[in-house]
């Protein structure tokens, strides 16, 4: 997200606003008119003594309403809807080889003190004020910095191709209109749906804490630039989270949560099968209380299995050092720890992981199967459409990545991925079946000399390091659920050698580091030959006296 | 007081009454940090208590009160025992509307319960609470456990028991823990059993309000949707205004308070504030506020749409005026004080310092500490506080309750009396072995209640006229060598120190400043001037107190957290006092008009 200025306002709890969708393609043209207007006048009219006048000025309006549902025991803790409206602000000062961002990594500006938050409601004037005193303080700083870039140039007596700098891409103009389509929220019944799956707990009263929490964000999304691009399109995106915690009986906290992403609810799991599942959670913290954890740090070969496997390809794959998405930051000595910018970029054309693999972007793909694919898109924040498929892994080696009109490179191309990676799919040439790779599993373990191989199966917490972990028995292939434990260090490295991935292919939605909601489609396992595990420790008060009993025992 | 931590960014001040349109205004969230037992916290409206014999219907009191008994019964038989408990719930509905220009920029409704529990183990003699000195404080938890706990909106039993019996036994930890550090502190030291308890016995109260009316039932949003743009839309008149925000907050809050020596009380509370806030650009890019606040316990006590648009109409006229006012520099002299920004300044200077806790903390300066039946003030003033008061002139006052946070019955206290000092604020925290609450302990949810300051009044028993408070002025002036004094006409708050590791002073921010020159020139409003200095300098030179009286609405923030207070008082003369330069806010004039439906 390269945008220069980004203002939220406040998310805050509350009732719907009535009256919210009947007009709604009545309020989104007033925006877009509002829009539109600005933009006009601020590129035709805006001028800031002593500086030059920006070549290139987009907006951008978030305008959607936000449900939270909270229950816990059967009980609904909070329940509201907000609705709520947020606007970005680009603009660029100099021309599409060098500006105001071409020798600069922080793209951001401070909001200045007449700043004016969006109206919720369909107001011309108020989104037209909104947008005039972010493009004032925006191009103010966008001017100055240009200037200044200039003389960075004119001092260093370089030419432009010399010293490390980004561009702005130029790309075609696209126009779509396509608002979102009247969503009415059944409130009542997704409470009720919360409060239903929050009571499964109340069987389980050696939980420290559940809950069960639902947010869902509907709306439409806005942008239009100076060059001709105007896009409106729905947004949508529905996220349930059931948690829950225990003791050991030495008082070591364990934890297991599910977490499933939708574009509307009614994508979520029927009541009975998430009941179902929340019930197989449950007892599986419940086996969890006695289970033994892991003795000692575990380094040998590991099967993936489930969500897990989607988790270990989006680590590595989204890392902050090594990512499929291209950096944009300029290398700069003045900057604390520069090779932090290095990413893959340099790495084009080479292998950097198993050759069995190859990797492509789909951000056009809405389904898997019958699975929804959330992260899907078909044009990015900036206006620009992807290609259906873009090749980033061939046989292991390095295609392409994803980039947006940010530029940095030799070689990259604004292709689209502003908004994030969309839909990754992961595929193999050599596959095989599944319950063999767990006797390739087995078989890499003996030759390693392990006493034991690992499998670890679906589990959301994985982005923060923890695994669901079951021991497997060499001898009798026995498998037997431990302790949550920690992945340590998965990289790149880890997929370089990889000792077998399952034919069958899966759907899992989940977060990448940088936040953004992507779509995998993976195999359906995967076994890597070098993985390091080690036993998770947590801080935990011994042996804590209980005077009172917990009222769910009585 | 321990030596501050001073956090980048944030401003640490020791406590500070706002009106609550400074919160919004200037979009700076203060966050204090104050005492041994620091607490950080984000003000907003949630806090209190209530009373007489629950009905059968307010399943929620059965349901808390079922629980602590049966807490109580277990921990009072724990080998640390505990041997009082409180729960404290405020069931809140509010709504939030914020207009810009004339536009609607949030608008939202919502409803929370929040539960707060403190448990004490040991005796009333010596507690979990015990003071200690700032060397033996190192290791010892603060009360609070879990902090404020989120509990069902929904009368269900089991799920609310849970809430209170994993937040009563958080707390019992924490307090049981603390007790053990003190009590193998106070054995270090060899000491006899402290002389002055560390919570006094007071009678158990017994009070509950009729089941209260929703917030939908006195609050129609959409109304008050078309209100606050309609209230906003006059800033637009002006192009030089950059800032002009109306923000509306609304409650309705039933607050339960339920302690294990018997006391039950629910409080129905409600509140409507509106704050309005406006800024010009002067010539030289200085940013200049004014601010506006009304409150009232209902929004249909609230000023008619006339009335408010007459006031931000002449606020946009006053944000004209100042655009070209000259700065005004640092000074020392003779001054008036308006009504309200007196009662600004007895808060700050005067309130704070008869806060009973403070006389036995011993990081604090303890100003009036052994000086009760001393002269503290001129002979000529009287001032009491007193939170039974639901107006003063006529005018809706918010410091009122029924019973404080520590359950304690309100009631009146007369602190000084023809200047001589006669009694101190108090709450449950005793200053020596016979004193009591007199119904002042109180605090924002989750903080532990401490002695604070509700309606204040200050009256004169010797009135003059403005006219004549306007000539004694002059008089000072010319004795002074002065070409002028000043006025202090608006004020949007101020703060103060009392602790003994800072220096004690007190900073007022007036909004609307004039020069009153002695030669008989027109008055002349300037900007830029904060009023600052310390408290016993200053009540050596309170002249005079004028025949009116005004009233400043507000919220005090201090180490309980932030509670709704008044300030009433004459306009008062006084003889010097000192000014310093405000923080300067630059902001470049745009390079397009402003969008707007007359261009």
């Amino acid at each position: 997200m390269k945008f220069k200025f980004l203002i939220k306002n406040g998310l805050v709890l509350c009732l719907l606003l009535a009256n919210s969708f009947t007009h709604a393609q009545e309020s989104e043209s007033v925006i877009l008119k509002a829009m539109k207007d600005e933009l006009k006048r601020s590129m035709s009219d805006i001028r800031y003594e002593g500086h030059d006048r920006p070549f290139f000025i987009s907006y951008g309006i978030t305008d959607i309403k936000t449900f939270s549902a909270y229950a816990a025991f059967g009980a609904m803790i909070q329940s509201g809807e907000v609705g709520s409206r947020n606007k970005s602000v680009r603009v660029l000062v100099g021309d599409y080889e060098f500006n105001d961002e071409s020798l600069d990594n922080n793209l951001f500006s401070d909001p200045a003190a007449n700043e004016i938050q969006l109206p919720l409601d369909d107001d011309y004037f108020g989104i037209r004020r909104a947008l005039w005193t972010t493009t004032d303080v925006v191009y103010k700083g966008a001017a100055q910095k240009y200037k200044k870039h200039q003389g960075t140039l004119k001092e260093q007596n370089k030419q432009l191709k010399d010293i490390p700098h980004r561009t702005f891409a130029k790309v075609p103009v696209f126009q779509s209109i396509k608002p979102a389509t009247p969503y009415v929220l059944d409130k009542q019944k997704w409470e009720s749906y919360c409060r239903d799956v929050s009571a499964v707990f109340k069987a389980y009263p050696e939980f420290e804490s559940s809950d069960v929490m639902m947010n869902v964000s509907y709306g439409s999304q806005y942008f239009i630039n100076s060059e001709g691009t105007v896009v409106v399109k729905p947004y949508q995106l529905s996220v349930i989270q059931c948690r829950a915690q225990i003791k050991t009986t030495k008082g070591e906290p364990v934890f297991e949560n599910i977490i499933m992403y939708a574009t509307t609810p009614e994508e979520f799991p029927p009541l009975n099968q998430m009941l179902a599942r929340t019930k197989e959670l449950a007892e599986k913290l419940m086996y969890l209380k006695t289970a033994n954890s892991l003795d000692e740090e575990y380094s040998g070969p590991v099967l993936f299995l489930g969500s897990s496997v989607a988790h270990i390809f989006a680590g590595p794959l989204f890392s902050f050092r090594e990512s499929l998405v291209s950096s944009n930051a300029i290398v700069n000595t003045a900057e604390f720890r520069p090779e932090a910018a290095a990413s893959l970029d340099a790495r084009i054309g080479k292998v950097i992981i198993d050759n069995n693999i190859s990797i492509k972007a789909r951000p056009l793909l809405r389904k898997f199967r019958d699975n929804t694919l959330v992260g899907s898109y078909e044009v990015d924040d900036e206006g620009v459409v992807p290609r259906d498929e873009l090749v980033l892994v061939e046989k292991g080696v390095l295609k392409d990545l994803l980039n947006d009109r940010s530029l940095t490179k030799e070689g990259q191309t604004a292709n689209g991925h502003s908004s994030g990676p969309a839909v990754i799919e992961i595929s193999a040439d050599k596959t095989i079946p599944l319950n063999a790779l767990k006797a390739t599993l087995i078989e890499a373990a003996k030759k390693q000399g392990m006493d034991f191989a690992i499998i670890v199966k679906g589990n959301a917490s994985l982005s923060e390091g923890m695994a669901e972990v079951w021991k497997v028995n060499l001898e009798t292939g026995e498998e037997v659920l431990l302790r949550s434990a920690q992945l340590t260090g998965v990289s790149l490295k880890n997929l370089r050698r990889i000792g077998g991935l399952a034919t069958g292919q899966q759907a899992c939605t989940v977060q990448t580091g940088d936040g953004s909601v992507c779509s995998f489609i993976v195999p359906e396992a995967v076994l890597l030959d070098d993985v390091d595990i080690r036993p998770l420790t947590l801080p935990y008060l011994e042996n804590e006296e209980i005077y009172v009993q917990n009222p769910l025992k009585n | 007081m321990p030596s501050p931590v001073f956090p980048i960014l944030f401003q640490i001040e020791r406590d500070k009454i706002v009106a609550p349109s400074a919160v919004i205004l200037t979009g700076r969230i203060f966050i204090m940090l104050v005492g041994p037992s620091s607490r950080y916290y984000i003000s907003l409206l949630l806090l209190g208590i209530a009373s007489r014999v629950f009905g059968q219907d307010d399943s929620l009191a059965v349901i808390l009160e079922s629980e602590l008994n049966r807490e109580f019964a277990g921990l009072k038989k724990a080998p640390v025992p505990a041997y009082y408990i409180d729960y404290y719930v405020d069931d809140i509905e509010y709504a939030t509307l914020n207009s810009s220009f004339g536009s609607l920029i949030q608008s939202s409704q919502n409803k929370n319960r929040v539960l707060a529990t403190r448990v004490r183990v040991g005796d009333y003699q010596f507690d979990n609470t015990h003071p200690v000195s700032l060397h033996e404080s190192a290791g010892i938890p603060p009360q609070g456990g879990m902090g404020p706990v989120m509990l069902p909106v929904e009368n269900n039993r089991l799920a609310i028991q849970f809430g209170l019996w994993q937040a009563t036994q958080s707390e019992y930890r924490q307090s049981a823990e603390a007790y053990k550090i003190l009590r193998n502190s106070l054995a270090r030291r060899d000491s006899v059993s402290p002389r002055v308890a560390d919570f006094s016995k007071e009678p158990a109260s017994v009070f509950a309000d009729p089941a209260a009316k929703p917030l939908s039932s006195f609050f129609d949003r959409s109304t008050w949707e078309e209100k606050v743009k309609k209230y906003s839309a006059p800033f637009l008149k002006n192009p030089d205004l950059i800032e002009g925000d109306v923000s509306l907050q609304v409650t309705a809050e039933r607050k339960y308070f339920l302690s294990t020596e018997g006391t039950k009380i629910v409080q129905n509370f409600t509140s409507a504030y509106i704050n309005i806030s406006g800024s010009i650009r002067a010539a030289d890019g200085d940013i200049v506020p004014l601010n506006l606040s009304y409150y009232a316990p209902l929004p249909s006590g609230l000023p008619s749409d006339e009335k408010i648009l007459k006031d931000v109409e002449d606020m946009v006229g006053m944000l004209s005026q100042l655009k070209t006012a000259p700065l005004a520099d640092p000074y020392s002299g003779p001054a008036i004080l308006l009504a309200q920004t007196a009662g600004v300044f007895f808060h700050e200077i005067f309130g704070h310092r008869i806060e009973g806790h403070r006389l036995k903390n011993e990081f604090d300066g303890q100003t009036f500490k052994g000086r009760l039946n001393e002269h503290v003030l001129p002979k000529t003033l009287n001032v009491f506080f007193d939170p039974t008061l639901r107006e003063v002139g006529g005018k809706p006052v918010n410091g009122y309750y029924r019973y404080d946070d520590e359950g304690v019955k309100s009631q009146r206290v007369q602190v000084v009396e023809n200047g001589i000092l006669r009694s101190f604020l108090m709450s449950r925290t005793p200053l020596d072995k016979d004193s009591h609450s007199n119904g002042h302990g109180r605090a924002s949810l989750g903080a532990s209640p401490v002695s604070r300051q509700s309606n204040l009044v200050v009256e004169t028993t010797k009135a003059v006229s403005m006219a004549d408070l306007r000539k004694m002025l002059v008089k000072e002036c010319r004795k002074q060598g002065k070409p002028y004094g000043y006025f202090f006409k608006e004020v949007v708050g101020g703060f103060t120190v009392t602790d003994r590791y800072n220096p004690n002073a007190f900073n007022i921010f007036p909004t609307v400043v004039y020069r009153i020159y002695t030669d008989g020139r027109p008055d002349e409003l300037v900007r830029g001037v904060d009023m600052i200095g310390t408290p016993l300098a200053m009540f050596a030179e309170i002249q005079a107190a004028a025949n009116d009286r005004d009233t400043f609405i507000g919220f005090c923030g201090a180490e309980s957290g932030s509670v709704p207070v008044s300030a009433t008082a004459p306009s008062l003369f006084v003889r010097r006092i000192e000014t310093q330069k405000k923080p300067r806010q630059h902001q470049e004039t745009t390079l397009l008009a402003r969008p707007s439906s007359d261009r």
